[in-house]
């Protein structure tokens, strides 16, 4: 498979301030690269640094094998960027921006221009000072899938919309993927990142600290457990893999390390299971454990 | 009944929020100004000792051209060091005083509205009026200390012909003039709908203040007295020490700013009683490129600044009928002339207006320049540089822009000042001299615009140096003669470099050397520009 992005090494500081660290990252033809992180942690760095609108303290990032800083003109022809605080002109109208967008891009069409406000129910002729933060999302929205590009920067771009134009952005998605454009998406929406993304990279405090698909993220963490057994699993509580224990005397609701399952389940069947369910980690587990585990708080107790 | 609605509950509170806020921004005014007036109060006795001296001075000032610059004095046959002063300094400080006043009032009324800060205090506990009487409290106050500052600093000087009352006058007329504008501001802040549409009206109010009083002390002094910048100097301080203005204007306070309140009351958070015009759905071509798109977000300033331009060039030619009357008439001033010139007086003074001119005009020339720094603060360059448009072209847009709106100005200003005094002189310049004497200056108003391409590019959180250049500039040029600053200040100043045509010969040396600086201070700062990052700064 082709790479679209290649990040190699790169960081950049504000003053002392660190505020990516040696980070490397690629983006695949044709895949949607979900990109998530507490607030503050890099994302929008990251994003500006391969829009060359900020320039890197070191190392290289790469878009179409192109160096996104020196070349930033004829890369930006074949991107399409969402930003997460769309800052519009209050004089110009919601359709003015669109044209304007579009048009400086320099790739995009008015059949599917219009079709796409009809789907996000924009009105295009009001000043967009008018508008609320959602209806801004919508003219950056609307501009970016108009758009012929081969790279979509989308960061947090749903943190206004309402949930019926969640799923058109969803639906919006799913169909550039399916004509194979590549998806870069920071999002804190996590279902959604879970939905649409092949892949995921964590970033926290300015350094990506976890990548890959969901399975495999999975595989690096804990799943729950809801089991009935006919003689009270005492012995529960000993295994070192299991955590957060909540126990009756038949009925148990706990979370076990991944690597440490099949121990565990032995155990269990040993004791007669008469229910037995578990749940994979949604990717808001993941991401707590992450969060909490290096952001130096209490053990891996949560909800 | 229904019980009283706490309008103003939390005023003072927010007042204190406010003055934490801006106490330096406050300080930096209020110092800048008052050191300035006592600075040149200082000054004064050391440059003009005798009577005589400042009786030579007096007779420059007793023309149509200068009372439209500077105002009218009652007391040019016994201008004594006191008289001087408030002639020359209370009109011109005045100025500074009101605009320090409409940037304050519109930045903490529409300026905070615009940017969601009030939706913010007004979801607490904090009656509906209740920004808009702290924010006119903290201008009483700022205004206040402006005035006490005067009137102790210039009282403290010591000079026979500088009272203390009258220099506690001369502070109050400062200090009412600021709360004029103020409450003009703070009415202006209710009718527009946005913060740039408040700071224009007010400005454009002020301007309109001081053209209309420029004609009023020529031609119908009574008249003046309806103008609010008027009231300043109507007080005349050290002459007359006339209170009534004073009161005139306080009375114009209480008056506006009950306006202000009962409209604030009246309307939505975030509307304006100006109409606003619809929109349309889709862009005209001529806004889908980085200069059509430049050019329509400068479009209003742009216009509003040529036709300002155009209005002082004809408030100016129009003094030139009395002007030339007034010469006709006075032997003893024509003989002042150097006996070899073939230069009228008019044309002398036509030479010292164009200074004055230029320094207005470089101010569209700044604003079009700093318009691509406005951008990127408020993070909207973001998504023009995430599209195919390089940092060269959009850097270089706006110098065409800046470029092409230093040349208008200068013309539509020409165009004004020769319309105007070819209605009413026997003998008309002609406009080529004119044109020439305008465009020569072309030259410095580009090198003001690189000087701000310059901070765009290697020092954007520094902009603001650009204005004080031109403040720098405008000081030292406009009063370098009666204060007798050194010449290397001069020097500093672009404008003095400029052959003051017809008086002077044209050299093209100067403006040639002075064009091609600009050229490479602009190259510079577009490598600057185009290596930085791009600085969000909301």
């Amino acid at each position: 498979m082709d790479t679209i992005v290649t990040i190699r090494g790169l960081s950049k500081r504000f003053g002392t301030f660190s505020a990516l660290k040696n980070v490397n990252l690629d983006i695949r033809a044709g895949e949607v690269l979900g990109f998530i992180g507490p607030n503050g942690a890099g994302k929008s760095t990251t994003i500006r640094l391969l829009l060359g609108i900020l320039k890197p303290s070191s190392g290289t990032a790469k878009i179409f094998g192109e160096d996104v800083w020196s070349r930033a003109v004829e890369i930006h022809r074949r991107i399409a960027y969402v930003p997460g605080d769309v800052n519009l002109w209050p004089n110009l109208t919601g359709g003015e921006i669109i044209d304007l967008f579009i048009k400086l891009q320099g790739s995009g069409d008015v059949a599917r221009r219009d079709e796409l406000i009809g789907r996000f129910e924009l009105d295009p002729s009001k000043k967009s000072r008018t508008y609320s933060k959602g209806n801004r999302q919508k003219v950056a929205l609307i501009a970016a899938f108009a758009s012929d590009a081969d790279l979509f920067i989308l960061d947090e771009p749903t943190s206004g919309l309402d949930p019926l134009m969640e799923r058109v952005f969803q639906e919006c998605v799913e169909e550039i993927k399916a004509k194979g454009k590549s998806v870069l998406l920071s999002s804190h929406i996590l279902s959604e990142v879970e939905r649409l993304c092949d892949r995921v990279a964590i970033i926290r405090e300015g350094e990506i600290i976890e990548t890959g698909t969901l399975e495999e993220l999975r595989h690096l963490t804990r799943s729950l457990f809801q089991v009935e057994t006919r003689i009270p699993a005492d012995r529960l509580s000993t295994f070192p893999g299991v955590h957060d224990l909540e126990q009756t005397e038949r009925k148990a609701v706990f979370q076990v390390d991944s690597e440490q399952v099949g121990v565990v389940l032995e155990y269990l069947t040993g004791l007669g299971v008469m229910k037995l369910e578990s749940m994979p980690p949604t990717l808001e587990d993941l991401f707590m454990r992450h969060y909490e585990k290096q952001g130096g708080r209490q053990g891996a107790s949560h909800a | 009944m229904h019980p009283m609605p706490k309008l103003f509950a939390s005023s003072m509170r927010l007042l204190r929020f406010q003055l934490r806020q801006d106490w330096l921004k406050l300080m930096l005014w209020i110092a800048g100004i008052s050191l300035f007036s006592i600075a040149v109060g200082y000054s004064l006795p050391g440059l003009f000792p005798t009577s005589a001296e400042r009786q030579a001075i007096a007779e420059t000032m007793r023309n149509p051209a200068m009372i439209a610059i500077i105002g009218p004095s009652g007391a040019l046959d016994h201008y004594s060091i006191g008289a001087m002063f408030s002639h020359e300094m209370l009109l011109f400080t005045a100025l500074a005083v009101a605009v320090m006043n409409i940037m304050l009032v519109t930045g903490h009324t529409r300026g905070d509205e615009e940017e969601g800060r009030l939706e913010m205090l007004r979801s607490m506990p904090v009656g509906k009026l209740a920004v808009l009487s702290a924010t006119f409290m903290e201008m009483l106050l700022a205004n206040g200390l402006l005035a006490l500052i005067h009137g102790i600093g210039l009282g403290a000087l010591g000079l026979e012909s500088m009272s203390v009352a009258g220099s506690m006058l001369y502070g109050v007329s400062l200090g009412v003039v600021g709360i004029a504008f103020a409450a003009s501001s703070a009415l202006f802040a209710q009718l527009a709908a946005s913060s740039r549409g408040a700071i224009s009206l007010s400005l454009a109010f002020l301007g309109a203040n001081y053209m209309l009083r420029a004609v009023t002390d020529v031609s119908a002094p009574e008249f003046s007295w309806l103008s609010p910048l008027a009231w300043g100097y109507l007080t005349e301080p050290y002459v007359k020490n006339s209170w009534l203005p004073a009161l005139i204007g306080l009375l114009y306070c209480g008056g506006i700013l009950s306006a202000a309140f009962r409209l604030n009351h009246l309307r939505d958070l975030g509307a304006g009683f100006l109409p606003q015009r619809g929109g349309r759905a889709h862009a005209k071509p001529s806004l889908l490129s980085p200069h059509g798109l430049a050019l329509r977000l400068l479009k209003a300033t742009l216009i509003s600044w040529i036709i300002a331009l155009f209005v002082i060039g004809i408030t100016y030619g129009s003094v030139f009928g009395d002007l030339d009357s007034f010469f006709e008439g006075n032997e003893s001033l024509e003989l002042m002339l150097p006996k070899d010139s073939t230069y009228t007086l008019t044309e002398q003074f036509m030479s010292v207006l164009m200074v004055i001119l230029a320094v207005a005009g470089t101010i569209p020339v700044l604003t079009a320049i700093f318009q691509l720094r406005g951008e990127e603060k408020k993070g909207r360059m973001d998504a023009i540089y995430a599209a195919a448009v390089s940092r060269k072209r959009m850097y270089f847009t706006y110098i065409a822009i800046g470029a092409g709106i230093g040349i208008v100005s200068m013309f539509a200003s020409a165009l004004g000042l020769y319309l105007a005094q070819a209605a009413v002189m026997e003998t008309p310049i002609d406009l080529g001299t004119i044109l020439l004497a305008a465009l020569a200056y072309v030259p410095a108003l580009l090198f003001m615009l690189s000087i701000g391409s310059l901070l765009v590019g290697a020092l954007p959180r520094w902009t603001g140096i650009g204005w004080l250049y031109l403040v720098y500039c405008f000081i030292v040029d406009y009063m370098g003669g009666l204060l007798q600053l050194p010449e290397w200040m001069k020097k500093l100043t672009v404008f003095n470099h400029v052959p003051k045509l017809p008086v002077e010969s044209l050299h093209w040396g100067p403006p040639l050397i002075t064009a091609v600086l600009a050229a490479g201070i602009c190259l510079a700062g577009a490598a600057f520009y185009r290596r930085r990052d791009i600085i969000e700064n909301r």
